[in-house]
């Protein structure tokens, strides 16, 4: 019977069928997004502000302008909020379909020509990503973000570290997560540090879809722990000291083990201690 | 297969189903027939296909509630799929890959590319663009990529993403990365004309900042 009652439960949607007998509920909801398409202008940019990307981002494009469709459809989007605040209820929702249905013609992907030369700049953040998470990540530090600005800003956002953090310390990923989704410490992290946050909206937006951990700083740092910091995990209970662990070692095999409650006699400056508490890892310098 | 059934049932499922053929329109209006189950592999292809036959079962359904009739005439499901995003080119190239696809499924490229399995990607990908390839002279010269055909593997990575291939967007995409693995950044820029924006300066300042990757 509960099989049963589940399968129902699943298969509930709205079918246009007429109502035969008792009531029907329909809900309505709307889907809002936004095209994740790099380096093309906002129609709701103003001139000003496309001018001060361009220094950021030569290669801005503004094509858009010229098509005659996408300014169509840009005058029937402002009238039918026009007539919405007119009052005009009926004449809102035509121009809004209107709209609508030129969109639909509208490429969604950059047209041919934008793909001359053999240029990369028609392809969309995450396909970058995705091409350069094939690779070695000294790889992408070194000779990537070196090539131009534009590769660099992108080579530094979060989800392609968030990728090569999972693969470098797959047991570490999911303490830095957790440690991160906590309130206080993004509510830090954001109002200390602006380094991250880029200058160009698009990229911010991709941020924030990552749930905003610094993947990158933390790939940063956690290459620079393992490499120059000696690991001493001490046992409070029995005074078990182990040193020279690295600390993926450390939190596989001694997770459990290790307390916290680190007494700051142990606050060294060449050496660490490296303790785990309900998943969150502190590091005492 | 089991997957494929379930995906047939949900749809309407019935058994000559596996016998369709999808018309697959292209850009520029020409029609490629393709194996219904082919083309399943385009998670687009495939939840267009499965709308549209909730559709039609619910307009049977309310056909025989408004006339009482228990037989429905056969309303086939339209088999014309537009692909606005894609030219006719690039399509050729996308089905082949399916085909080749279904045949042999592709393993998972491994992450980061090592020498062994960039074999492989170059094989397969050799494999789709020798197939429909009327320059073939070129496709057989490995070393050497022309412009051309490197507009044509981005358009096929744009395909691939639009039409929700991950197979096929994680070979070309491994591609594209085989051809900037081991590359100074100055090698990179020739091969895919990208201006430095750089001054020497702040070239050199990047370069200081990313140090920190060295000796690892």
């Amino acid at each position: 019977k509960k099989k049963k009652k589940k399968k129902k439960k699943k298969k509930v949607w709205h079918e246009g069928l007429p109502i035969m007998q008792g009531f029907k509920y329909i809900m309505r909801t709307d889907m809002m997004f936004q095209r994740v398409d790099m380096g093309i202008a906002r129609p709701n940019w103003t001139l000003e502000r496309i001018e001060e990307l361009r220094e950021i981002m030569p290669d801005l494009r503004t094509e858009w302008k010229g098509s005659t469709q996408f300014q169509k459809c840009e005058e029937l989007y402002q009238a039918s909020i026009r007539f919405q605040k007119e009052g005009k209820a009926k004449e809102s929702t035509d121009a809004y379909l209107d709209a609508l249905t030129i969109q639909a013609e509208l490429h969604s992907l950059p047209m041919s020509s934008y793909l001359d030369n053999g240029n990369t700049k028609a392809l969309p953040l995450d396909i970058h990503h995705h091409i350069w998470s094939f690779l070695d990540w000294t790889c992408i530090v070194q000779n990537i973000m070196t090539v131009c600005k534009s590769w660099q800003r992108m080579a530094q956002t979060s989800p392609i570290w968030k990728e090569l953090f999972k693969r470098e310390w797959p047991d570490m990923y999911s303490v830095e997560r957790a440690r991160f989704t906590n309130a206080n410490a993004l509510h830090n992290y954001v109002s200390h540090n602006h380094s991250i946050t880029s200058p160009v909206d698009d990229f911010t937006q991709f941020e924030r879809d990552s749930t905003f951990v610094p993947w990158y700083q933390l790939f940063k740092f956690r290459t620079f722990a393992d490499r120059n910091v000696q690991v001493v995990a001490i046992h409070i209970q029995t005074h078990h000291v182990e040193y020279g662990m690295a600390p993926k070692a450390l939190v596989t095999r001694r997770a459990q083990d290790v307390i916290c409650k680190a007494p700051q006699i142990f606050r060294d400056s060449d050496q660490c201690l490296y303790v785990h508490k309900k998943n969150i890892p502190f590091f005492f310098f | 297969m089991s997957k494929e059934e379930k995906a047939a049932n949900e749809s309407g499922g019935l058994d000559e189903e596996e016998q369709i053929e999808l018309q697959l329109k292209s850009q520029d209006s020409i029609s490629f027939p393709v194996k219904k189950d082919i083309a399943m592999h385009s998670a687009l292809i495939k939840t267009i296909w499965s709308a549209r036959n909730r559709i039609i079962k619910t307009k049977q359904k309310i056909a025989c509630l408004k006339l009482k009739f228990n037989e429905t005439t056969g309303d086939q499901t339209e088999t014309e799929i537009p692909l606005p995003n894609v030219r006719s080119a690039i399509l050729k190239r996308v089905i082949s890959f399916m085909e080749h696809h279904h045949e042999s499924p592709m393993k998972e490229i491994e992450k980061p590319l090592k020498s062994s399995n960039m074999r492989e990607v170059m094989q397969v990908f050799l494999k789709i663009n020798n197939n429909n390839n009327q320059r073939k002279n070129t496709s057989t010269n490995k070393n050497k990529n022309t412009k051309g055909d490197q507009e044509t593997l981005f358009e096929l990575i744009l395909a691939a993403n639009y039409m929700d291939i991950k197979p096929l967007l994680d070979l070309t995409c491994a591609k594209v990365a085989s051809m900037l693995k081991g590359k100074t950044p100055e090698q990179i820029r020739k091969q895919f004309n990208i201006a430095n924006d750089f001054t020497p300066e702040e070239e050199e300042a990047v370069r200081a900042e990313n140090k920190w990757a060295e000796d690892s």
